[in-house]
């Protein structure tokens, strides 16, 4: 744990402020579909930041060390994947990018996996230097010079370094090793292998292997008509190479050692919470699905979203969570309607802080909420355009804030009128600093505290 | 979408919840009730994408609780008004369907024959044949009688704008034919038999072949052994025969029926109480699924039983004791196919509901030897049931293979 100040820092409200903002900021009613930011990814230092989106797109931000503070400036861009058709099948096979992970950087060279629905593919991003002739037999660079006639004046040409471009090459391309669709990947602590995780299987890779896979889960029922439980997430341990968890459509997380089997079906612990009787309802199984977890970086704590709320569980602990944070409970009357629109299906993602004090997860109207995690302090956030109009606006207003941080009063908002298609499902964190990068539809949102 | 699997399965399981009665009520903006959310289930159903069931849904609901909401007012009536209205089953007359009803005198056949005919109408100069017209001659099928032929006769002539007539006669010991060496001469029911009786017949209508319009025979069930048996003789005659029809009748299929239709013919009425009685049974058992052609071809089925009082249950019975036919039955349909393959005129096979061809018929078919029709909805009286259908049929039938061409052999012309 580092000594940053800003440990009780972010667990204030009124130290975070509106940073930056990227992306078209016109009015939502026309956003290209190809436009949306699908994931967002820090990399293991912060200074590189990774967004995909629903056009195959992957973009990449570099910081911008200013006196100003956190800037991040466009870094690159690149086209991962194409849109598909699977013959087999006749299906369509989106483009969208579901997940980035970094790999750990090994040299001047930036290592990425991407992947949509079926493909994997590793990326390498680097710095080229264009050098150009500048000097030849012909030429001295500005005017022509007459060849020369004796053999010994024939000279080399010489190059000069004209240009220095970023461009991305796909090094490896994992592919068909997924039946259904791929929800996640992690890599390893190991930095050589890493997992994938569709609907009902994950399979191990070796990052230098494209052409093979190992299935270590598979929970695949013999008959297809008695599915019940899907994946939702999977993650390696960040120290432990040997371990893993995922999640579940049923709302339990299984912790699986690689150690013990070749297959992973059994699991080494399962973590579930016991359903209150009293609170079942039609729609407690669907609410329960987790549709996002996360080890925390010291590896002893999980993080897990499910629609309502947050749960932050002790690894060592299986039989319930440590904590349990309500996100925005005011839903729970909703859901016949949410259930009608498909919102009650929406994938939040979670994140943990840098030093583990606090969690980030998204919500609609795009809100976001931050909880200092021994606190359980809720700062409610909005990623809109009120963010950076109200930093236009200046003294006085807290820019990008939302009054009334106490949790519970839901901000005097009508919720009927709640805007269910803004919703924040992709964010990240930096590793190192309260910085915090947020997609919000087509726009990318920076928020961190001040220094 | 990432998340296709996991919400199908989820429908496939709501789809499998019961359904829950419709008067639950359902609160505008319901909350999630516990358990037997069941309302819910019918409220929340239905995403983006299936807006139309679940529109459909909500109609549903919202017409019963319109007829909920009104029970004193009877305005509109549930039950269909069927079961009101009386169904009448008086027996119809003939006149309308044939032009004429003959009585024709077979002295050589000791035969008294009712026919019943509608003449065609010739037009010189058409292109129907060769100006004498085209005539039908429809043999019915035993225990049935010249009027099942009624209705078709009717359709035949409006839909070939008279061209084409049609001849029925009640066969031996069948309808209004009578046989003038008495009682015994109704057994005489032997193919060649009755194959004789309607080449007498047709011999004493039109004596001169050459003037005889163009003949298309149609058969019905047992019908079809005597129309194919008196092909040849008229063939031989000089007599043109455009076509030979087959209705209903397989010769494998009905062979094995043989067997089963003692016992059948054990459980049939002896006879009625009245002939709107008669009707009735003929329809309630589906045997004429056409009320209006069983009310004109039932009565000729029947006669008054002599030996009744007035008092007595059976007042009417059986024309044609088909009991007593058994002898015939295998002489009818033997060797049916063969014969039917090898006719020397256009061939057509219409059946009733499926087509259930026996081996020899099969491989004919196949070698494109004759023309299949097969009529849905129909029972084993098929030109009854749907006489529109199996006029246009046959008309269709006859039209095709009725066009001269100089010098070009017709089929079957020698």
């Amino acid at each position: 744990m580092d000594g940053e100040p800003s440990t009780s820092a972010a667990s204030n409200a009124n130290n975070w402020r509106f940073a930056q903002c990227f992306g078209d900021k016109g009015e939502v009613d026309d956003i290209t579909e190809a436009d949306i930011i699908s994931t967002v990814e820090f990399d293991h230092t912060g200074d590189y930041l990774a967004t995909g989106d629903k056009g195959g797109r992957v973009v990449l931000f570099e910081r911008n060390d200013s006196k100003k503070g956190c800037e991040y400036k466009f870094y690159t861009e690149f086209q991962s994947h194409e849109p598909e058709f699977d013959y087999l099948k006749s299906l369509e096979i989106e483009e969208k990018i579901n997940r980035i992970k970094w790999c750990k950087r090994q040299n001047s060279a930036h290592f990425l996996l991407s992947t949509n629905d079926k493909t994997i593919k590793l990326w390498k991003v680097f710095e080229k230097s264009l050098k150009v002739v500048s000097e030849n037999n012909l030429t001295d660079g500005t005017r022509p010079v007459p060849p020369p006639t004796i053999s010994t004046n024939l000279r080399l040409p010489r190059m000069t370094q004209h240009d220095t471009i970023v461009a991305a090459v796909p090094r490896k391309v994992y592919a068909n090793a997924h039946a259904y669709h791929i929800n996640s990947i992690s890599i390893n602590s190991d930095g050589e292998t890493y997992i994938s995780a569709d609907d009902l299987r994950v399979n191990l890779w070796n990052l230098n292997i494209s052409d093979q896979s190992f299935n270590i889960v598979d929970i695949k029922p013999a008959n297809m008509e008695e599915l019940t439980e899907v994946i939702t997430a999977a993650e390696f341990h960040p120290i432990h190479c040997n371990l893993f968890m995922y999640s579940s459509s049923k709302g339990t997380i299984k912790l699986a050692d690689m150690r013990e089997s070749a297959l992973c079906d059994r699991h080494a612990k399962l973590f579930e919470e016991e359903d209150d009787p009293s609170n079942r309802s039609f729609f407690s199984e669907i609410i329960s699905s987790i549709s996002d977890v996360k080890f925390s970086k010291d590896g002893r704590y999980i993080l897990s979203r499910d629609y309502l709320s947050l749960k932050i569980w002790d690894v060592n602990m299986d039989r319930g969570p440590v904590k349990t944070i309500q996100i925005h409970d005011h839903l729970r009357g909703k859901l016949c309607d949410l259930y009608e629109n498909d919102c009650i299906f929406d994938k939040f993602e979670c994140t943990w802080s840098g030093d583990g004090q606090s969690v980030l997860t998204g919500s609609y109207q795009n809100y976001f909420h931050i909880y200092d995690v021994n606190t359980t302090n809720d700062i409610v956030l909005q990623a809109d355009k009120s963010a950076f109009k109200a930093k236009k606006i200046g003294a006085g207003a807290k820019p990008g804030m939302k009054n009334g941080t106490k949790p519970g009063v839901k901000d005097g908002v009508n919720i009927d009128a709640m805007d269910f298609n803004k919703k924040i499902l992709h964010g990240s964190w930096h590793p190192r600093e309260n910085t915090i990068a947020i997609a919000a539809t087509n726009n990318l949102f920076i928020f961190a505290v001040d220094r | 979408m990432a998340d296709d699997l996991y919400r199908s399965a989820l429908r496939a399981r709501m789809a499998k919840l019961p359904p829950l009665p419709p008067w639950e009520t359902r609160a505008p903006g319901a909350e999630a009730e516990d358990g037997e959310g069941g309302g819910d289930v019918d409220m929340g159903l239905g995403t983006g994408e299936e807006g139309e069931s679940a529109h459909a849904e909500d109609e549903e609901m919202d017409d019963e609780d319109s007829v909920g909401e009104l029970p004193s007012l009877n305005t509109i009536p549930r039950l269909s008004h069927r079961s009101r209205v009386p169904v009448d089953y008086t027996p119809l007359s003939a006149a309308g369907y044939f032009d004429q009803s003959l009585s024709l005198s077979l002295p050589a056949r000791q035969l008294e024959v009712r026919l019943y005919y509608t003449p065609p109408l010739v037009r010189p100069g058409e292109a129907n044949g060769n100006g004498k017209g085209a005539l039908l001659v429809a043999h019915h099928g035993a225990g049935s009688g010249a009027l099942s032929f009624a209705m078709f006769a009717k359709e035949v002539r409006e839909q070939s704008k008279g061209e084409c007539g049609v001849l029925a006669a009640d066969c031996r010991g069948h309808g209004k034919t009578t046989s003038t060496s008495g009682p015994s001469g109704d057994l005489l029911l032997s193919q060649p038999d009755l194959s004789l009786d309607l080449l007498s017949l047709l011999t004493t209508l039109f004596p001169t072949p050459s003037e005889a319009p163009n003949l298309v025979l149609v058969g019905h069930s047992m019908g079809a052994s005597v129309v194919l048996g008196v092909l040849p003789e008229l063939l031989e005659r000089g007599y043109g025969v455009t076509g030979v029809a087959v209705i209903d009748v397989v010769e494998g299929t009905a062979l094995e029926a043989l067997p089963h239709m003692r016992s059948l013919l054990l459980t049939r009425p002896k006879g009625f109480p009245s002939l709107e009685k008669a009707i009735q049974w003929h329809v309630g058992n589906n045997t004429i699924r056409n009320l209006q052609s069983a009310r004109i071809s039932v009565p000729a089925l029947f006669v008054k039983n002599e030996d009744a009082d007035a008092r007595a249950e059976v007042q009417w019975v059986w024309r044609a004791p088909l009991e007593k036919t058994e002898p015939f039955w295998e002489g009818w349909f033997t060797s049916l196919s063969t014969r039917f393959l090898t006719a020397r005129a256009a061939r057509l096979l219409l059946l009733a509901g499926a087509e259930r061809l026996d081996k020899p018929l099969m491989i004919g078919q196949m070698q494109g030897k004759f023309q299949l029709v097969v009529l849905p909805g129909v029972g084993h009286h098929l030109q009854e049931d749907d006489p529109a259908k199996s006029a246009e049929v046959v008309v269709e039938f006859w039209r095709r293979n009725e066009r001269v061409r100089v010098g070009v052999k017709r089929v079957g012309e020698r």
